[in-house]
């Protein structure tokens, strides 16, 4: 079946950049064989990790975040390219294996990549698909890029354990959620032995994850704590893009405080504490620095806590000052690449609750 | 009240910022271990800001030649690299401290270096005393302590002490030297490093056993015939280790801490709970189980002690024990020992527990293995096979991982029967490298936690069955023989004997 390929894309599978072109039932045939003649290979797989895209342009680079995740997880990686506009089902397939020396330089590890590029629209295909050639008994994470479309359906993400998405350049973020908080409520797949609810990560959260860990080393100390009942004012600044991290620092920050929602104008929003008190919190736009939340300023009662990201962003400096005390000293920055960000979820694994909790109310902000 | 960020956000405890104060700063163990530890802590951001370092020793230097020689060090040692940058910020912290360790003087301008930092900044006055020095300062160190009153936690802080190993040399100055130390801190605040128990597959140890279903119905006399533990080495005394080595030996060295540990990992019942005592209460019982040898004979039947010969390790030729630099040509120290070990309890009643340790073996490994016994003599067992048995075994290092030896049916028309090995590899599956084992003993120690240290009843009776044996060996009127293998094999033929006789053989590795 012949599928009509954007030109770029054509380049890369003319270089072999996905490997090699196989017949759709041969492929676990092919991995098996190519896996039993080459010496000193190790076939190591911890889980089956699907990157999903509509923008088949983008497989090539598609291809070189698998390349880096690979590298710190080894696993049975699926590449999904679905061209949707393409009228009459057709798919192509290549295999290939990503090697790398193993420790002390004895043999190679080996994990196995999988590139699907379908056109046409067939939702059970693609379930289908992804289905069959998952490696038993290992979990599936699915790293959806962009847009969630009408693919996203539930016989699709009742086979996922864990999803990564990443809603910061989502054009109309509020079905978008509304999706995900309908996947998350769904019970389990038939098919699937995944036990909780499915385990959404979206890396708008996941960006600021260095934040929350600087906002919280702030107030580790306790005569910093004592100024927690006074806070009245929280500045959050963000880079264009990257709104929804800042959001989602709002929401985590104001939820931990005890704080709800009462008012909202413009960037401003008007949080109260159970006992009444107020806290307003802003959020700004700038453009400037490479970390999506260049600063937080969490104030009140005459104390002032900050986290300051460092042009580089490979730093975070976070200052205090309360009493007759002033302290400055650095953590280390947010991780920079969507692909680190990746590999953090990947490594720190678990149940990832908070998000769970944050997101409605980051939301009830949008 | 609790810091509200911290919900979620970690799953262990963290730890509140501190100054570590490190005895014997000069030295090996701080420069390869111990700062490179502590610089992966900071890089990870586990490190809590704010914490400092103050290295103690006698030399004369300024704070900038102690960080520039220990920016030396970390540049070739650090797991995760070194980065100028984050080096600079973190060694910003650092001061060295010149004094005799039984100053006074010192003990005294060292506190008053404490109480100006901890004036000057936010926080609570905490202190880690990490004692890295040579063993026969370790109470010195501990008596100026206390006479100091460094000992003593300031408003709202808290002090506590690491001791490096050996913890004594047997019961009687493990005992004396416990006794100086809970007169200086309470049981609670010493920590007792045993750096094997901060290794990933040592502490999986538990979670393999008690988060599996399908183990622990399983791991007892009942369904188990034998446990060898194996740690071998193919380093002899390089690097003036003979000194020190030749008063000590392998019994020691190893066994009294780090094998008799692993196997108190292996013996121990499910603990009630995992907090550090209810842990350690558990492995202190598989301890005080241990059979004792009552005299010199019992020790001759169950433990083999030997020195290298001459031979070859990787086709190049290393000498033999006795010839070694920094050791006396009439030695009786054992760079090798092998022992069985039998636990009187009711889970292990019948299953003996083989050890071994030695220098100059074939290759390095250290591995614990369960061999399982064989199934009824019914059905597939008539047909010959070349191993029978299920054998799991636990890798602690090189490559940490376990693997599992299970019977297979060979292709073909007939039955007949292979072993073959389901493997695991820590660092094929988890792409992360683990942590050194210092990084987190000395992220728990800061934290307060110590379950991954030796508590004092636990050293006390580990010394109590070794000393037995060095006794027969150095002390009894009918000593049992000294064995000699040469330097590259397995060990002795007596160690072979010790399990050929109970018709059994040591895993070949
Ligand atoms: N090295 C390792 O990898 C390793 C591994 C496991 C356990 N350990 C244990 O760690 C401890 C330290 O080992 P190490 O190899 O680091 O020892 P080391 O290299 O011999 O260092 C000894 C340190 O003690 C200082 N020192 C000695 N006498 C002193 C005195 N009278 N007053 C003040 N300072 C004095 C020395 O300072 P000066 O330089 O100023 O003389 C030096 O800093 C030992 O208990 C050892 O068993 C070491």
């Amino acid at each position: 079946m012949e599928v009509t390929i954007p030109a770029p894309l054509r380049v890369a599978i003319d270089d072999g950049l996905f490997g090699e072109e196989t017949p759709l039932g041969e492929i676990d045939l092919r991995l098996d064989k190519y896996f039993s003649v080459e010496p000193g290979v190790t076939r190591a797989s911890l889980m089956n990790l699907a990157i999903y895209t509509e923008h088949p342009e983008s497989l090539a680079d598609d291809d070189e975040s698998l390349n880096r995740i690979t590298r710190n997880h080894a696993c049975r990686a699926l590449l999904l390219g679905v061209l949707p506009d393409l009228g009459g089902l057709s798919v192509r397939c290549w295999i290939k294996a990503r090697c790398q020396l193993g420790p002390d330089a004895k043999g190679k590890l080996c994990s196995e990549q999988v590139t699907f590029l379908l056109g046409g629209d067939c939702q059970s295909c693609l379930t289908n698909l992804v289905f069959c050639h998952l490696r038993s008994d290992l979990p599936l994470v699915m790293w959806w890029r962009g847009e969630l479309s009408h693919h996203f359906q539930e016989s699709l993400y009742t086979l996922i354990d864990r999803l990564i998405l990443d809603s910061s350049r989502w054009a109309n973020p509020v079905p978008q959620f509304a999706k995900i908080a309908q996947a998350v409520t769904a019970p389990t797949g038939r098919l699937s032995d995944r036990r909780g609810q499915l385990l959404v990560h979206d890396l708008a959260y996941t960006r600021g994850h260095q934040h929350r860990r600087a906002v919280a080393v702030l107030f580790d100390p306790p005569a910093a704590r004592q100024f927690l009942p006074e806070i009245n004012r929280i500045e959050i600044v963000h880079t264009p893009t990257h709104r929804h991290t800042g959001l989602y620092l709002a929401a985590w920050i104001t939820r931990q405080l005890g704080a709800e929602l009462v008012q909202r104008v413009g960037a401003a929003y008007h949080y109260e504490r159970p006992g009444g008190a107020r806290i307003s919190l802003s959020l700004l736009e700038q453009n400037r620095g490479t970390s999506a939340i260049p600063s937080i300023l969490l104030e009140g009662g005459g104390a002032r806590f900050e986290v300051i990201a460092s042009e580089a962003s490979l730093l975070l400096e976070i200052r205090s000052r309360f009493g007759v005390h002033q302290t400055s000293s650095f953590l280390p920055g947010p991780s920079q690449g969507d692909e680190d960000l990746v590999n953090e979820i990947l490594m720190r694994g678990g149940s990832n609750l908070l998000l769970a909790q944050v997101l409605p109310r980051m939301a009830a902000m949008l | 009240m609790d810091n509200p960020f911290r919900e979620f956000l970690v799953s262990r405890s963290s730890p509140e910022p501190c100054s570590v104060v490190i005895f014997g700063a000069t030295g090996d163990l701080t420069h390869r271990k111990l700062i490179p530890a502590l610089y992966n802590l900071a890089k990870e951001g586990d490190l809590p800001p704010g914490s400092r370092v103050i290295g103690v020793a006698r030399r004369e230097k300024t704070d900038q030649e102690f960080r520039e020689e220990l920016r030396e060090m970390n540049r070739k040692v650090s797991r995760q690299g070194h980065d100028e940058t984050l080096w600079e910020r973190f060694a910003a912290g650092i001061s060295y401290h010149r004094s005799e360790f039984n100053d006074p003087e010192g003990y005294r301008s060292l506190g008053q270096r404490l109480t100006d930092r901890e004036l000057s900044e936010p926080g609570r006055p905490n202190r880690l005393f990490y004692l890295a020095s040579a063993p026969e300062f370790f109470d010195v160190i501990l008596d100026q302590l206390r006479e100091s009153g460094l000992n003593e936690p300031g408003e709202g802080g808290w002090t506590r002490a690491v001791v490096e190993k050996p913890f004594g040399t047997d019961l009687v100055t493990a005992e004396r030297l416990n006794a100086v130390a809970n007169a200086t801190f309470p049981e609670r605040d010493t920590y007792r490093i045993d750096h094997y128990l901060g290794k990933e597959t040592a502490q999986n140890i538990m979670v393999i056993r008690f988060a599996n279903a399908i183990y622990e119905p399983l791991w007892n006399s009942r369904y188990i015939d034998h446990v060898q533990i194996t740690c071998a080495e193919t380093l002899g005394m390089e690097g003036g280790r003979g000194g020190y080595y030749d008063t000590a030996g392998a019994l020691r060295d190893m066994v009294q801490n780090h094998l008799l540990q692993l196997l108190s990992l292996i013996a121990m019942e499910p603990p009630a709970d995992l907090t550090a005592d209810g842990i350690r209460d558990e492995k202190v019982k598989v301890i005080k189980s241990l059979r004792r040898y009552p005299d010199a004979r019992a020790v001759a039947d169950n433990v083999v002690r030997a020195q290298y010969q001459a031979g070859s390790i990787l086709g190049q030729p290393v000498r033999g024990y006795l010839a070694e630099d920094r050791i006396n040509p009439r030695s009786m120290t054992e760079p090798y020992v092998a022992l069985k070990i039998n636990i009187d309890n009711w889970r292990w009643e019948g299953v003996p527990f083989y050890m071994r340790m030695g220098k100059r073996l074939a290759k390095k490994v250290t591995e614990i293995s369960i061999h399982f016994k064989e199934p009824p003599g019914v059905l597939f067992n008539r047909l010959p096979v070349t191993a029978r048995k299920n054998v799991l075994v636990l890798r602690i290092q090189p490559d940490e991982g376990m693997s599992l030896r299970m019977l297979s049916k060979m292709p073909g028309p007939s039955i007949r029967m292979e072993p073959v090995k389901m493997d695991f590899q820590y660092s094929t599956s988890f792409g992360k490298p683990s942590p050194e084992a210092y990084e987190r003993l000395l992220l728990d120690a800061m934290a307060g936690d110590a379950t991954l240290f030796a508590r004092r009843d636990e050293v006390e009776h580990a010394w109590r069955f070794i000393d037995d044996i060095e006794h027969a060996w150095h002390k009894s009127n009918s000593p049992p023989p000294m064995a000699y293998y040469e330097a590259g094999t397995w060990g002795p033929e007596e160690a072979d004997t010790l399990l050929s006789r109970d018709g059994r053989v040591w895993r070949r590795l």
